[in-house]
């Protein structure tokens, strides 16, 4: 009765009023709304009602079991002497509002109160997911909605009636598939914890049921299809005037909104979730062994070495020769080959070579000396050769430019050696005159030395050009 | 010697006529006979005159015929064992490092990652191996002595050339076996196995063997295994 009292008023216009709970609700509350014992009790007995387990009315005995059973499980078990006494207060509160008492039987039953507190809970918990109910739910709201646009009265009856009875039931179809998912995800997790024996069982287990959800999902999105028919019937209708009927409209239109939302959410919860299960998947088949075989083979490349030749050149291309070696750890292993008895024969010496004369070698003592030095005095040159050549090197990165002359006359006189000059000279042009980075210049005209009076260079000029 | 006769009578069956001098060869030139189409005949003859044949070339030949494997997977070879080795030494021949880098790798491929349920494409084989980011740095290196960024044309030969001659050589043990219409294909034959028993230690023990390296490069710096500058 006050529900409906409350109910008339348009949500956006309830929310601005001041709370207002009636004397009566506020006083009951606690026996109305039961504590977590009491309702426990109240949902077993429920439970054992409906699976045949006790009648529907049961003597005062079943009551006290049941308490018993749950004060057990709750670990509230009552010192000796006590628990007579708590069984009959609890007995009392419950028959205020959750059981009714035929005084003429001695026997109890489930007030209806109790069966729908009862009901309430398990939907909340267990909402069978039902996508063809929904789509009936909502052909009767479309159809139903068709005919009460035509006055704010009968919108205001079908916004009461059939959009807020309904509504719940949408919403717990969404809860419930959410719930799912959490239960789901927390069997994944458990099973990443924990490592099962049937781990591969329990993973497809749980694909499964997420299959299970996804088409679920996908069934209720299709069931939700005319919630457009819906918006477009409101939209349509010439009540926009009646600032109650925008309100309502906007309540209709928000809730459909959040149900899109929410089953958008469940899908892509459940596509986040798929990749990693396949994961779950992979590791699984790795495990251990194929682990052990991968970490062998990486241990191979990683640690082996090679040994390389020269470039063999093969019919179309080349290759490098090279040889490979595995870790020194790593032993080869032996396959059974008789080839070479098949194939390969020992050598066979046909004819004895022919022999061999040692020629009988006289050697000029003196001369062999005088060789030597010529020889030493050769390396020595080219060693000198070979320093200069470095000096000019060095000076040409440092300088920009330098006049070959110059060494020339400093070989002479420091080694005079006339021989090592003019070579150097020689090198000098063929090794510059390759060079990207160097320019090599030479004029006709002679550089000449007061001390050498008898020798003249033409002009030979190296410049770098590389910066 | 009637008994003699009795032992070995499959050399006397029209079968033996068309096929032991073929099946022969091949065992004894190390090749594994698997039920697959290009040798069934021959797994055929074996596994009909299964004891003779392990008892002809253990008494004539002093290896053993070996089976593994079962059902589908089965597969004969010779192997010299505790009994005939000394006796037999020569004719045992040292798998290369080459081949037992890419047989690993095959190994792994038929086990763990079966990219290719049956046909491999040899081109596709190399592209694998040269992308892979787990172990291509390690192959560049190993035949390239350069990462895979900086590779000339031979280094890219020196790895096919790796890979092709390997298989050529799994063809001859009978680990693979290519498409007659295409030699460019090839399917791996359960007889790789062949490549696991031989390494079961090593592949049982691997976390130890690795602990093992780490702890031996940690003492001497990573320079005790340098192969290539201590070998000739």
């Amino acid at each position: 009765m006050q529900q409906k009292q409350l109910s008339i008023v348009p949500p956006a216009a309830r929310a601005t009023r001041p709370l207002h709970f009636p004397k009566l609700l506020r006083e009951r509350y606690n026996l109305l709304v039961p504590r977590q014992e009491d309702g426990l009790i109240v949902l077993a007995i429920y439970q054992k009602v409906r699976s045949g387990t006790i009648e529907r009315t049961f003597p005062e005995r079943i009551i006290v079991e049941t308490i018993k059973q749950v004060y057990t499980e709750l670990g509230m078990s009552s010192a000796r002497g006590e628990e007579t006494q708590k069984y009959d207060e609890t007995l009392h509160r419950l028959l205020r509002h959750f059981l009714d008492k035929n005084i003429e039987e001695k026997t109890y039953q489930l007030s209806t109160y109790a069966e729908n507190f009862c009901d309430l809970l398990e939907k909340e918990v267990h909402t069978a997911i039902n996508p063809s109910q929904i789509q009936k739910t909502f052909n009767d709201l479309v159809l139903l909605l068709g005919r009460k646009l035509e006055s704010i009265d009968d919108f205001r009856h079908w916004y009461h009636t059939q959009f807020f009875k309904n509504k719940n039931d949408i919403s717990s179809q969404l809860r419930a598939l959410q719930n799912q998912i959490e239960e789901t995800v927390d069997q994944l997790n458990d099973l990443v914890k924990n490592e099962y024996d049937n781990f591969r069982e329990m993973l497809i287990g749980c694909e499964a049921l997420l299959d299970k959800i996804k088409e679920q999902a996908d069934k209720l999105s299709s069931a939700f299809s005319s919630k457009d028919d819906i918006k477009q019937l409101l939209d349509d209708a010439n009540l926009g005037e009646v600032y109650e009927y925008r309100e309502m409209k906007r309540e209709v239109r928000s809730f459909f909104k959040d149900i899109e939302h929410r089953l958008i959410n469940v899908s892509h919860t459940i596509d986040r979730i798929k990749p990693k299960i396949n994961k779950l998947y992979n590791d699984f088949e790795k495990r251990e062994f194929d682990r052990k075989i991968e970490s062998f083979l990486l241990y191979l490349f990683k640690n082996s070495s090679s040994k390389f030749y020269r470039t063999k050149k093969l019919k179309d291309r080349k290759v490098h020769e090279v040889d490979v070696f595995l870790p020194k750890n790593i032993a080869q292993k032996e396959v059974y080959s008789d080839r070479s008895r098949i194939t390969s024969i020992d050598y066979l010496q046909l004819l004895d070579p022919p022999p061999v004369n040692a020629a009988v070698l006289d050697f000029d003592e003196d001369d062999l000396a005088l060789q030597a030095e010529v020889r030493r005095q050769q390396i020595a040159r080219d060693k000198r050769i070979e320093e200069w050549f470095n000096v000019i090197c060095n000076d040409l990165t440092k300088k920009k430019k330098i006049n070959f002359g110059d060494y020339y006359y400093k070989i002479l006189a420091k080694d005079n050696d006339y021989e090592a000059a003019v070579k150097e000279a020689t090198l000098v042009l063929k090794e510059f005159s390759k060079k990207e980075e160097f320019e090599v210049t030479v004029t006709e005209e002679f550089v000449l030395d007061p001390k050498q009076p008898n020798i003249g260079i033409w002009k030979m000029q190296i410049k770098n050009i590389a910066s | 010697m009637e008994d003699a006769n009795k032992k070995y009578s499959f050399l006397e069956t029209e079968e033996a006529e068309n096929l032991f001098a073929d099946l022969d060869i091949a065992l004894k030139m190390g090749q594994h006979v698997q039920n697959f189409p290009h040798q069934t005949e021959l797994f055929n003859f074996i596994e009909k005159f299964e004891d003779e044949l392990r008892a002809y070339y253990r008494n004539l030949f002093k290896v053993n015929l070996a089976g593994k494997g079962s059902d589908y997977t089965r597969y004969f070879y010779l192997e010299i064992d505790d009994e005939s080795r000394g006796i037999v030494k020569t004719r045992a021949k040292k798998l290369s490092p080459e081949h037992t880098l890419l047989g690993i790798l095959l190994l792994k491929i038929h086990r763990i990652d079966k990219f290719f349920v049956n046909d491999i494409f040899v081109p596709d084989l190399i592209q694998l191996i040269k992308t892979n980011e787990e172990y291509k740095n390690y192959i560049y290196n190993l035949f390239a002595k350069r990462r895979e960024k900086e590779a000339t044309e031979i280094d890219e030969n020196t790895i096919d050339d790796w890979v092709r001659n390997s298989l050529k050589e799994f063809e001859r043990l009978g680990w693979i076996n290519y498409d007659i219409r295409n030699r460019e294909v090839f399917e791996i034959m359960p007889s790789i196995e062949r490549l696991f028993t031989m390494y079961s230690y090593e592949i049982h023990n691997i976390d130890r063997l690795i602990d093992e390296t780490n702890v031996m490069e940690e003492r001497t710096g990573g320079l005790y295994a340098v192969e290539d500058e201590t070998q000739d």
